[in-house]
């Protein structure tokens, strides 16, 4: 399945070799859209980052667009790279990311800071420093990179982790509106990702690119590319349900935890505390929340008020599907869900 | 990318970088400009008070000036070092210009530190030194030139050292051996040949020689400017070398 076409266009792979990447190879066209598939650790940031020549390869060869990203900077300039992360300075605003980003993009692909900003709904965040932003503010604070380098080669460190079921629409309605004009080649392991953009795939696993299927044929063997399903939600947990940890255990090697925290601000909210009330610099930034000690490292013992829930953010991967219907019933048991998502991910 | 895309982004990165040193690293101004501030309390009466027939403040003082250099560019690139071991370097990556140019950059704007520091202990020091044109040209010049020496030199100190808390003990150790391995508190030309000859490549040591000569002769001597500008240069070679070369093996 690996074709062979000119160097010249689109992003070319042979034999690269950098971290957990061990020999990676393969094409893609000069357009369209690609979805690097691969559980985590498979190596897909990596060959993002030698992509967008931020990364220097230990080994093997990386064009894109026939140059090398690396070591030639013209390749750079027609570059958006969209990190997992936002890769911003301790105290650095958004506004400053942002207009950083903007400046140092060549005049021809300049796209316009409002624009990007209300694309991804960023109005009065600007001022804020990134550290301040919740999870999904980052992604698509780093997201709104794609409407201000409007650049022939886009590559895309897992668009949709950690936005709402809004964000996660605009921003697959984005690629999939740019992948008709340039190249954009994204990493996730969501496979309902590469349904909605209808992508071509570029399977990686353990750093190795094991296949490279068209859609219509991704189409016919996802069945087989699947490895579990990824349950994000929001869950008003009641306190006598117990440590969410200690419930998810039960479940044993059939759900692995991805993330599990309490909704600091929103707890402090339900109990009448608002965080945006504290002007710029509140003084409280860290709420130590321990249920199961008596003792208290600061602060208060104070008796829960009557109906106080305790918001949980929870990404868990469960392994089969029957178990993710008892899972999801039993949450509901548990506690409120809100904001839930189920997307099947690859293997 | 055309001329006026090259100048764009240099103008976008340098600015940037200096607003990272004005605000997100102003500890790296305010800090030593604090311990200066205070260390020219009541030293510079004292000596006047002390030794004013041999001018004893205008050596001592000459030699705080470039202290303050040291001071502000000594610690600087150890957090240059550390953040390029960070994943946030990738946003510099991404600039559009050779990587060694947005390094080049980045290194010009933070030898700035030990240029702002030395100036607020000159204008400190004016009640004591007098003004001329002579000596802030001098203390200009030799305190960046010299910057851009200890930043690169440290940068090799701690080529290997990856976390902040021990990243503090070389700076600490640098710091001393710029400081007392050159002739803050004495003319240079006192020392014996072949000792002479060594101390003339620590990158501080001809700075506070022609700071010196300006402040106390009213001159700036072209030889010790040329010398010093040699041995900075090679220190700045070296370390920029090693620095292109971490973050190449990141």
């Amino acid at each position: 399945m690996f074709r062979v076409r000119g160097l010249d266009k689109g992003v070319t792979f042979r034999d690269v070799y950098k971290y957990v990447v061990h020999g990676a190879t393969f094409e893609t066209d000069e357009k369209g859209a690609y979805v690097l598939l691969g559980p985590n650790g498979s190596g897909k940031t990596t060959i993002l980052r030698l992509a967008a020549g931020v990364l220097k390869p230990e080994k093997g060869i990386i064009l894109v667009g026939g140059r090398d990203p690396y070591r030639d900077h013209f390749a750079k300039g027609r570059i958006t790279y969209v990190s997992n992360t936002v890769l911003a300075d301790t105290f650095e605003t958004c506004g400053s990311y942002l207009s950083f980003y903007l400046q140092t993009t060549p005049r021809g692909m300049k796209g316009v800071l409002k624009e990007a900003v209300s694309y991804f709904g960023l109005e009065g965040m600007l001022g804020q420093p990134v550290f301040k932003l919740s999870a999904g503010q980052r992604k698509r604070l780093e997201l709104s990179k794609l409407l201000l380098r409007k650049a022939p080669y886009i590559f895309v460190d897992e668009p949709t982790a950690n936005l709402d079921s809004d964000g996660r629409r605009k921003a697959i309605e984005l690629i999939k509106r740019l992948s008709g004009s340039s190249l954009v080649l994204l990493a996730t392991h969501e496979l309902d990702t590469v349904d909605e953009l209808e992508a071509d795939v570029i399977v990686v696993k353990e750093g190795v690119v094991e296949n490279i299927y068209s859609y219509e044929q991704y189409v016919k063997l996802s069945d087989k590319l699947q490895g579990g399903y990824l349950l994000v939600a929001k869950v008003s947990w009641k306190p006598k349900a117990g440590n969410p940890r200690d419930f998810l255990k039960r479940y044993g090697s059939k759900v692995e935890i991805r993330r599990l925290e309490v909704d600091a601000t929103a707890l402090l909210r339900s109990m009448g505390i608002d965080l945006g009330d504290l002007g710029e610099n509140p003084s409280v930034s860290v709420v130590w929340i321990d249920v199961d000690s008596s003792e208290m490292p600061a602060g208060t013992v104070f008796k829960a008020p009557e109906g106080l829930t305790m918001p949980v953010n929870l990404e868990l991967v469960v392994f089969d599907r029957a178990t993710v219907s008892k899972l999801v019933e039993d949450l509901m048991d548990k506690g409120e869900v809100e904001d839930l998502r189920i997307t099947r991910v690859a293997g | 990318m055309g001329l006026r895309d090259y100048l764009e982004v240099s103008w976008a990165l340098v600015s940037y970088e200096f607003r990272g040193l004005f605000k997100r690293r102003v500890e790296f101004l305010l800090s030593p400009m604090l311990s200066w501030a205070i260390a020219m309390l009541i030293t510079p009466l004292g000596l006047k008070l002390y030794g004013s027939s041999i001018g004893l403040e205008k050596v001592v003082v000459t030699g705080m000036i470039i202290q303050g250099t040291i001071s502000g560019a000594a610690i600087a690139p150890f957090y240059f070092l550390v953040e390029i071991s960070l994943e946030s370097v990738d946003k510099l990556m991404q600039v559009p210009l050779p990587r060694w140019v947005v390094l080049l950059y980045r290194l010009l704007v933070s030898a700035t530190a030990g240029l702002f520091v030395s100036l607020f202990v000159w204008l400190l020091a004016l009640p004591y030194l007098g003004f001329s044109l002579a000596s802030l040209l001098s203390v200009v010049i030799a305190s960046y030139v010299a910057s851009l020496g200890i930043f690169r030199l440290v940068s090799l100190a701690g080529y290997k050292v990856k976390n902040i808390q021990r990243l503090s003990i070389v700076a600490t150790l640098s710091s001393a051996v710029l400081s007392y391995l050159s002739p803050l508190y004495f003319p240079l030309e006192v020392l014996p040949g072949y000792l002479r000859v060594a101390v003339m490549l620590n990158p501080p040591s001809l700075a506070v020689e022609l700071v010196r000569r300006a402040i106390i002769s009213g001159v700036l001597d072209a030889g010790t400017f040329a010398l010093m500008l040699l041995v900075n240069l090679a220190w700045f070679l070296a370390g920029f070398v090693a620095v292109v070369n971490k973050l190449d093996n990141r």
